[in-house]
C-alpha cells in the first residue's frame, strides 16, 4: 500500500497547479480586458493575497488611464485655446476692412474721418494684444506637458516681470512698491514665472486707480515662497474666487475693461506646471485685491 | 468617468417631533481625478455626507456608489476590505500615534492591513510632504502643519484611489492651511486621485475644480451632473 502516498502527493501537487492556473487567468483575463478596450473589473472583496493582487492591479491600471486622460485634456485645452483666439481676430479684422472701405470711398466730413481712423486704430491695438495672447498661448503649448524648473533667484525673476510693466504704471502714476526680502531660491522657470507674475501685475495696473500703489510681498513659507501682489483695485467678490483663473472667464463688474480672461488663466496654468499655485483674497489694507503665487522650495 | 456617485442619500436622527434630517435627499457625483471641495457651515451635514461616502456610517436611505459599486449592499467584511483597499482618510484632529515616530505612523496601516510597506514610494511621498527630515520624530516635537502632512502620508501610503478630507485645515493658521492645501491638490495630481474635501471656509475651496454647497442637508449648488 506505499504506493498511495507518493500517488496522492502527485494527485494534489496537479490539484494546486490547477487552482493556481486558475487565479493567474483571471489576472491575465483584467490585462486584455483593460488592453482592448480600457475596461476594468469590479474588484473581488475577499481577504486573500489573490484579491489584494487584483485591487492593487485595478488600481494601478486605473491610474494610468487616468493619467493619459489627463494629459489629453490638458493638450485638448490649449489647442482649444489657440482656436479660440484666432477666431477673436475675425472680428477686428473685419471692422478694420469695412472702416477703410468707408474712407477710402471718400465724401466724409474731416471729423468723420478722424472718428473711423481711431476706430481703426482701436481695432488694431485689440488685434495686437490679441496676437500678442495668440503667441504666448502657443509657446504655452509647446511647454504644455512640462517645462524644465530649477532652483533660482526670485530676486531676478521679480524683477523682470516688474520692468515689463514699469511703462504701463508709469503712464498711469502707478507706484510698483517691493519689500525688501532675503534672497531665496524657489524651483522654478524664472521665464515662464516672470510672464506669470506680469500677468498679475498687469491685471493689478489696469484696475488700480492712478496714482495708487500696487504692493509686493515675499515670504518664506515652510515649503513653499509665498508672493503677494496687493492692489487697490475693485478687488474680486468672494464667490467669484473659484472662478477667475478660468479660461475667458470675466469678473461680473469688469465689462467695461479691455480683457480676454486668459491672463490670470495662463497665470495659474504656469504656477502648477510648476508645482506650484495662484490664490486670490482681499487687500487686509482695505480695498483691492490680494493674489498670492506660491512656488515650491524643493 | 465617475467614481463617486450619492442618490438621494438621506440621514435622520431621532424621529417625531425631535427629528434632525442631518441629510435630506443629496444627489452629487465627482469625476475620477477630481479635486471637489463641500463647503458649508457647521450643522450643514457635510460631515455626515462625507461619513457616507467613506462608508463609515449607514444612511437611512439612499445610496452611495463608489466605483460603481453600491456600497452599503456589501457585507461589513467587504465593506472594510473595500474601504482599506479603495478610500484614504485626513481628519481635522491629525489622529497620529503619539508613542510612535513619523515613519512609524505613515506605515502603520499598511502593516496592520498585514503588508510589507512600498518604502521607495513612501520615502517619495516623504519628501514631496517634506517631512522627509522628521522620519524620526515624534508626533508631539512636530507643527500643526507637520502633523497634518504626516497624516496625509500615511493616508497616501496604501496608494487609495479617492481621498476623504474632513475639515483638514481646521486647526491650522491660513499660513500652514494654504501649505497643506497646496499641498494636497500637488499629490492628488501626482498620484491620480480623486480627492473630496469638507470646508467651511470659501477661500481655501478656490484651490479646488469645483465647489459642492450644502446647506440643510441639501445640495445647494455644484452637484455635477
Amino acid at each position: 500500500m506505499i504506493w498511495v502516498i507518493p500517488v496522492l502527493a502527485i494527485a494534489a501537487l496537479l490539484l494546486m497547479g490547477a487552482v493556481y492556473r486558475r487565479k493567474l487567468r483571471r489576472f491575465s483575463h483584467i490585462l486584455e480586458e483593460f488592453q482592448r478596450d480600457g475596461t476594468l473589473p469590479e474588484q473581488s472583496l475577499r481577504d486573500t493575497v489573490e484579491s489584494k493582487l487584483e485591487s492593487q492591479l485595478i488600481g494601478a491600471l486605473r491610474r494610468v488611464s487616468l493619467q493619459e486622460e489627463r494629459a489629453r485634456q490638458e493638450k485638448n485645452e490649449v489647442a482649444r485655446l489657440l482656436s479660440d483666439l484666432s477666431h477673436q481676430l475675425k472680428t477686428p479684422l473685419a471692422n478694420i476692412v469695412m472702416n477703410t472701405e468707408i474712407l477710402k470711398n471718400g465724401g466724409l466730413q474731416s471729423e468723420k474721418q478722424t472718428e473711423f481712423l481711431l476706430r481703426n486704430e482701436e481695432q488694431a491695438k485689440k488685434m495686437q494684444w490679441l496676437m500678442k495672447n495668440l503667441v504666448k498661448a502657443s509657446r504655452l503649448e509647446q511647454g504644455v506637458i512640462s517645462f524644465a524648473c530649477e532652483s533660482a533667484p526670485l530676486h531676478e525673476t521679480l524683477a523682470r516681470s516688474i520692468s515689463g510693466i514699469y511703462a504701463q504704471a508709469r503712464s498711469r502714476a502707478i507706484k510698483i512698491d517691493t519689500e525688501d526680502f532675503p534672497p531665496v531660491f524657489p524651483v522654478h522657470s524664472p521665464n515662464w514665472t516672470a510672464e506669470a507674475i506680469g500677468n498679475i501685475l498687469e491685471n493689478a495696473v489696469k484696475y488700480s486707480p492712478e496714482g495708487s500703489t500696487i504692493r509686493i510681498r515675499v515670504n518664506k513659507l515652510e515649503m513653499y515662497v509665498k508672493i503677494e501682489i496687493t492692489d487697490s483695485g475693485p478687488g474680486v467678490p468672494k464667490s467669484e474666487y473659484n472662478c477667475i483663473f478660468q479660461r475667458f472667464y470675466r469678473g461680473k463688474n469688469t465689462s467695461d475693461m479691455e480683457g480676454s480672461g486668459l491672463g490670470l488663466y495662463l497665470a495659474q496654468l504656469i504656477a502648477r506646471n510648476e508645482k506650484g499655485y495662484i490664490t486670490v483674497g482681499e487687500n487686509p489694507q482695505g480695498r483691492g485685491s490680494c493674489f498670492a503665487f506660491f512656488l515650491p522650495l524643493l | 468617468m465617475e467614481i463617486l456617485k450619492t442618490v438621494e442619500l438621506k440621514k435622520y436622527y431621532g424621529r417625531g417631533e425631535a427629528m434632525v434630517k442631518a441629510l435630506d435627499g443629496v444627489s452629487m457625483s465627482v469625476q475620477q481625478g477630481e479635486f471637489a471641495a463641500v463647503v458649508g457651515s457647521s450643522g450643514s451635514g457635510k460631515s455626515t455626507l462625507l461619513h457616507m461616502l467613506g462608508g463609515l456610517d449607514y444612511p437611512t436611505e439612499g445610496q452611495v456608489f463608489v466605483d460603481g459599486r453600491e456600497i452599503f449592499k456589501l457585507d461589513e467584511t467587504q465593506l472594510a476590505i473595500f474601504r482599506r483597499r479603495n478610500i484614504g482618510f485626513v481628519f481635522q484632529n491629525y489622529n497620529l500615534v503619539p508613542v510612535l515616530n513619523v515613519y512609524e505612523n505613515i506605515v502603520l496601516p499598511v502593516e496592520l492591513d498585514g503588508e510589507k510597506p512600498d518604502r521607495d514610494y513612501i520615502e517619495e511621498v516623504m519628501q514631496t510632504l517634506g517631512i522627509g527630515e522628521k522620519r524620526r520624530s515624534l508626533p508631539n516635537q512636530l507643527s500643526g502643519g507637520q502633523q497634518q502632512r504626516v497624516a496625509i502620508a500615511r493616508a497616501l501610503a496604501a496608494k487609495p484611489a479617492i481621498l476623504l478630507a474632513d475639515e483638514p485645515t481646521g486647526n491650522l493658521d491660513s499660513r500652514a492651511s494654504q501649505e497643506v492645501l497646496g499641498l494636497l491638490r500637488l499629490t492628488g495630481e501626482r498620484y491620480s486621485q480623486t480627492i473630496v474635501m469638507i470646508t467651511h471656509n470659501e477661500e481655501l475651496a478656490q484651490l479646488c475644480d469645483r465647489i459642492v454647497r450644502i446647506e440643510d442637508g441639501k445640495i445647494r449648488g455644484g452637484g455635477g451632473r
